[in-house]
């Protein structure tokens, strides 16, 4: 195998499909990036954990065809240091050994027989469903946080995923809190699946989704796992198998007491209340008056501290408690001035939403004091 | 035809042997007691014939001619007179039976002299005839037990395997050897000698004689008086961390004699309680003194029980001392006033890098307009996610902050000296002695139980939905029996499926994050227990669950945190199961190995 290609291209990339590489792996080979020579003078670099991996093609000056592993990390750092000109890579007699060279520096690095790597097939054809980038990452950002976190097997631990007809919806659930979302997608061929996938993968597929140009992604579903196909990558991920609790049927549809509170301000008051939190518990209590909301905390043996600000509220006072980062979760995902807070009783669940927003809820359980 | 005899005087003396001579250890108990009350500092006893023969030396102040036939008569004593001495006794002995009551069932020969005859006496017992001579010795009193139970066929049948009652001897000797250091001890068994004290009147090195030179860095000292009761505890227990599976290792004396007594074992037992685990005991020597009216102590045929007038006094006093003695942190690194002044500085700094953080989170949130920033795509998601998926149980910068303060005002806060992480499960840090190994988990869990402890009132999670268990129908019962308990420590449980399954409604708010069906599971195991440590067992299992795992990374932060936290424990030696939590390679040790002591 020998080719050159440029040190920024491959550097990119590198860095992109080394995230997939496993950290440290009871198969070495799954910490190394294959890099093989294929059509169009590009060459493919893919990596892989077995539960995700990365595909991504560049442009290159093949000479001589093959392929070969490397160990991704160091891979990684030897071309980061190189100076930006072309990067020549030559395998050297039988021995995996692959020379590297760039400018005036050049590098032997030992790999590993791209037969041993795990195939990964990402067909080129399958039956995708084109979908606009952002609305999908808007949608993750508004569930992923409420993955639990105690099982990485168990459904709980993924965001449920549903395409179907003209709607893309989105939920996490840990047990204590729900996020759901549901956003417009244009679905011409009208394909439908519902998959949950794990947050793990899912947070890297944000990432790279985020960095790319590309304005479409295209997704399927195959063999328990899910493919996103962009210009010049391919990224899979497992899924976890099993059935999502219904969780539509969780959401409360007659919440009378409604504050519209400033988000800013909600988020500041939290920050400063939350000093004289008890840290274990992270419990704070929201006195909802007219127009007024009083936010306390208190530690035992530490002290308590208190804020109020001003809100639209008009119905009965009314007390309640929360564990502050679920809020502040919330608040975090939320991009509009105002946010709604829908009530009914001190032990029943309450609904978290922007203002103006119909679909994307966050259902957080309060807590009870005795 | 007259049925009602008068038993011979010896078959009655053998009948009263009979609860005062058991085996050999209690002739040997007996004998070394009585050279104890004779003001004897050195006492030596040879074992010999399969533990039928004893020899007893000691160097005390004799029998009076005189007196010596009487010693060996029954009711015969020269410790009491009448019965307002029965409420005073200062001896071991008061009842005159244990001579009397050896004769009659061994061959017995006394050699003794006081100081002032010039001559010793010699006494020759069998069948309970006495035959006093004159014969040449040094001060002191020699008695010679052969053939013991020679004339009980069936007690010699119930003696058990000679090391069995050497063994018995030889806790009797150690005991004895505990309750008064002040005097020597020498145990041979056929020429060897198994057991020696040096009478240092130290009982630290007692203790150490006894077990082993190094032991006594296992122990507390306990120390307690009070002066209006004339009540005082001396003496050693050990450390929660080193124990023994069986109670032989708690030695308790009241006033110099050897007692078990259900109250001081109850209060040791409560003095450790969420320290060692249940089956596990700690060593203990605890030498009790009180006013001699104040107990009772003719109250068992071998003296081996007391009785109080006051036994709530006694348990209090013994549980405050122990724990007192337990509390003890002295195994909290100590810190030098260096140290000190740079843990300020550190801290301090730390301060301040504190509020850095903060400043940079509240810009990043400002910054997460979404559709106008594209670039800053990335960045969110960042943001969203390190510490917000994966939870972890220890609380970031901003939580800790007042946290450290409020130490400021109680005592320093000596920033501990973190050297790192081991396999994602023990801390490592700088102890003044050496390399301190603390494992992450345990030390997590004593500060949470601790402070679950403390804390009455546990707030609850609302749960939003939780997958369903099926226990078996015993444990379902059991879980409906103890629904209102549980409901006390912030548990609320559904019962499902024509009582078949069981889901959790609301769980403690430190449980909030957990497998469900692991705090389920956990509950069950803490309702099994007995119903007098199933709030212990509650707690130790929610500190448990909710404590950082092994294997879990922790920043320096975190780590920092956590070893604080677990340093203002009171028992931050052990977990509430009794396993340990840390461990310390002395520099010493280090130093050795590569050859740097020299
Ligand atoms: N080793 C000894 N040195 C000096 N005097 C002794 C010794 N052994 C026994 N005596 C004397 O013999 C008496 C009788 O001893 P014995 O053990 O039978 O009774 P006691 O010690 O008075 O009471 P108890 O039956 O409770 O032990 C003692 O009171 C004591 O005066
Ligand atoms: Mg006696």
């Amino acid at each position: 195998m020998k080719f050159s290609v440029e040190k920024n291209v491959i550097n990119n990339a590198l860095n992109i499909v080394s995230k997939a590489a496993a950290a440290r792996g009871i198969q070495p080979v799954l910490s190394n990036v294959l890099i093989e020579t294929v059509e169009n003078n590009q060459i493919k670099l893919c990596a892989t954990d077995l539960d995700i991996s990365i595909e991504m093609k560049i442009a290159a000056e093949i000479s001589e065809k093959g392929s070969i592993t490397l160990p991704a990390k160091k891979l990684n750092e030897i071309i980061s240091k190189l100076s930006n000109e072309k990067v020549n890579f030559n395998i050297k007699g039988e021995d995996n050994v692959v020379e590297i060279k760039c400018g005036s520096s050049k590098f032997d690095i030992k790999g590993i027989a791209a037969s041993e790597f795990p195939v990964v097939e990402y067909p080129e054809t399958e039956d995708y469903i084109d979908i606009v980038i952002e609305p999908l990452l808007k949608a993750v950002k508004q569930t992923i946080f409420a993955t639990a976190t105690y099982d990485m097997n168990n459904v709980l631990s993924g965001v449920f995923c549903k395409i179907n007809e003209n709607t893309l919806e989105m939920a996490a659930l840990d047990g204590n809190r729900l996020a759901r979302v549901k956003e417009e997608i244009e679905n011409i061929e009208n394909k439908s699946f519902s998959v949950i996938i794990p947050s793990r993968t899912l947070k890297e597929f944000m990432n790279i989704l985020s960095g790319v140009e590309d304005e479409k992604v295209s997704i399927t579903v195959r063999n328990g796992q899910i493919l996103f196909k962009l210009k010049d990558r391919f990224i899979t991920s497992r899924l976890i198998e099993g059935q999502f609790p219904n969780y539509e049927q969780l959401i409360p549809l007659s919440n009378n007491k409604k504050a519209t509170i400033d988000k800013n301000k909600l988020m500041s008051t939290l920050d400063r209340v939350s000093t004289m939190v008890n840290e274990r518990t992270n419990i704070v209590k929201f006195s909802f008056n007219k127009d007024n909301l009083k936010v306390t905390a208190d530690t035992p043996d530490l002290g308590d501290s208190c804020d109020e600000l001003l809100v639209d509220y008009k119905n009965e006072s009314f007390d309640i408690a929360f564990n502050y980062r679920y809020i502040q979760d919330f608040l975090k995902i939320t991009e509009t001035e105002n946010v709604v807070v829908e009530m009914d009783g001190s032990l029943s669940g309450v609904l978290y939403k922007s203002e103006g927003e119909k679909e994307a809820v966050c259902l957080i359980m309060p807590v009870q004091l005795n | 035809m007259k049925k009602i005899k008068l038993l011979p005087e010896n078959l009655i003396n053998q009948i009263a042997a009979g609860e005062v001579i058991e085996r050999p250890a209690s002739v040997v108990k007996e004998l070394v007691e009585n050279s104890i009350d004779a003001g004897a500092t050195r006492i030596e006893v040879e074992i010999s014939n399969g533990c039928r023969n004893v020899r007893i030396a000691d160097n005390g102040h004799g029998i009076d001619k005189e007196d010596v036939s009487l010693a060996f008569s029954r009711h015969a004593t020269s410790k009491i007179i009448d019965q307002n001495d029965l409420w005073n006794i200062s001896t071991l002995g008061f009842r005159g039976e244990a001579l009397a009551s050896i004769i009659s069932v061994a061959k017995v020969t006394c050699i003794t002299k006081t100081q002032d005859s010039n001559v010793g006496i010699k006494v020759e017992c069998e069948n309970s005839e006495i035959k006093v001579s004159e014969t040449g010795c040094a001060k002191g009193t020699i008695m010679e037990i052969t053939d013991l139970f020679y004339n009980i066929p069936a007690r010699l049948k119930f003696l058990k395997k000679q090391h069995t009652e050497l063994a018995l001897i030889s806790e009797t000797l150690q005991s004895l050897a505990l309750a008064n250091p002040e005097v020597a001890f020498n145990l041979i068994n056929n020429k060897n000698s198994i057991l020696k004290t040096l009478g240092s009147n130290d009982i630290k090195a007692t203790i150490g004689e006894i077990y082993s030179k190094n032991i006594i860095s296992e122990f507390s000292e306990v120390y307690k008086e009070d002066p209006p009761f004339k009540l005082k505890v001396t003496g050693f227990i050990s450390n929660p961390d080193f124990t023994r599976s069986n109670k032989k290792a708690i030695y308790t004396f009241v006033n110099h004699r050897t007692v078990k007594c259900p109250i001081i074992l109850k209060a040791i037992d409560m003095a450790y309680k969420d320290m060692i685990a249940s089956g596990k005991y700690p060593y203990a020597v605890l030498n009790i003194l009180i006013s001699p009216e104040e107990i009772d102590v003719n109250v068992h045929p071998a003296k081996r029980e007391v009785k109080y007038r006051n036994p709530n006094l006694i348990f209090n006093f013994i549980y405050s001392a122990i724990k007192a003695g337990l509390d003890s942190k002295a195994f909290a690194p100590v810190q030098t006033d260096t140290d000190r002044e740079q843990a300020e500085t550190i801290s301090f700094n730390n301060e301040i890098s504190k509020q850095h953080n903060k400043n940079h989170e509240l810009k990043v949130i400002n910054f997460t307009d979404f559709n106008k920033h594209s670039h800053s795509k990335t960045e969110v998601f960042n943001e969203i996610e390190p510490d917000d998926i994966r939870e972890v149980v220890i609380k970031e910068p901003m939580q800790s902050k007042f946290e450290l303060m409020s130490d400021y005002k109680e005592d320093f806060v000596q920033k501990p000296l973190i050297i790192g992480q081991l396999d994602n499960t023990y801390i490592l840090l700088q102890a003044p002695e050496g390399l301190q190994v603390v494992d992450q988990h345990i030390a997590h869990e004593r500060y949470l139980y601790e402070k679950l402890k403390q804390e009455k009132t546990p707030a609850s999670q609302m749960l939003l939905i939780s997958e369903s268990v099926m226990p078996d129908e015993e444990q379902i019962f059991l879980l409906k029996e103890n629904v209102n308990a549980l409901l006390k420590y912030g548990y609320e449980l559904e019962f499902v499926s024509g009582d078949t399954a069981v889901k959790l409604k609301r769980v403690p708010q430190i449980l909030a994050q957990k497998d469900p069906q692991k705090i389920i599971n956990d509950l069950l195991e803490a309702l099994e227990a007995s119903p007098d440590i199933i709030e212990d067992e509650l707690l130790m299992r929610i500190a448990c669950r909710a404590s950082v795992k092994a294997g879990e990374r922790l920043s320096l932060r975190q780590m920092e945190e956590l070893i604080i936290n677990w340093q203002k424990t009171n028992y931050p030696k052990t977990c509430p199961h009794g396993r340990k939590i840390s461990h310390i390679i002395s520099t010493k040790e280090i130093a050795g190995f590569f050859g740097r002591l020299k």
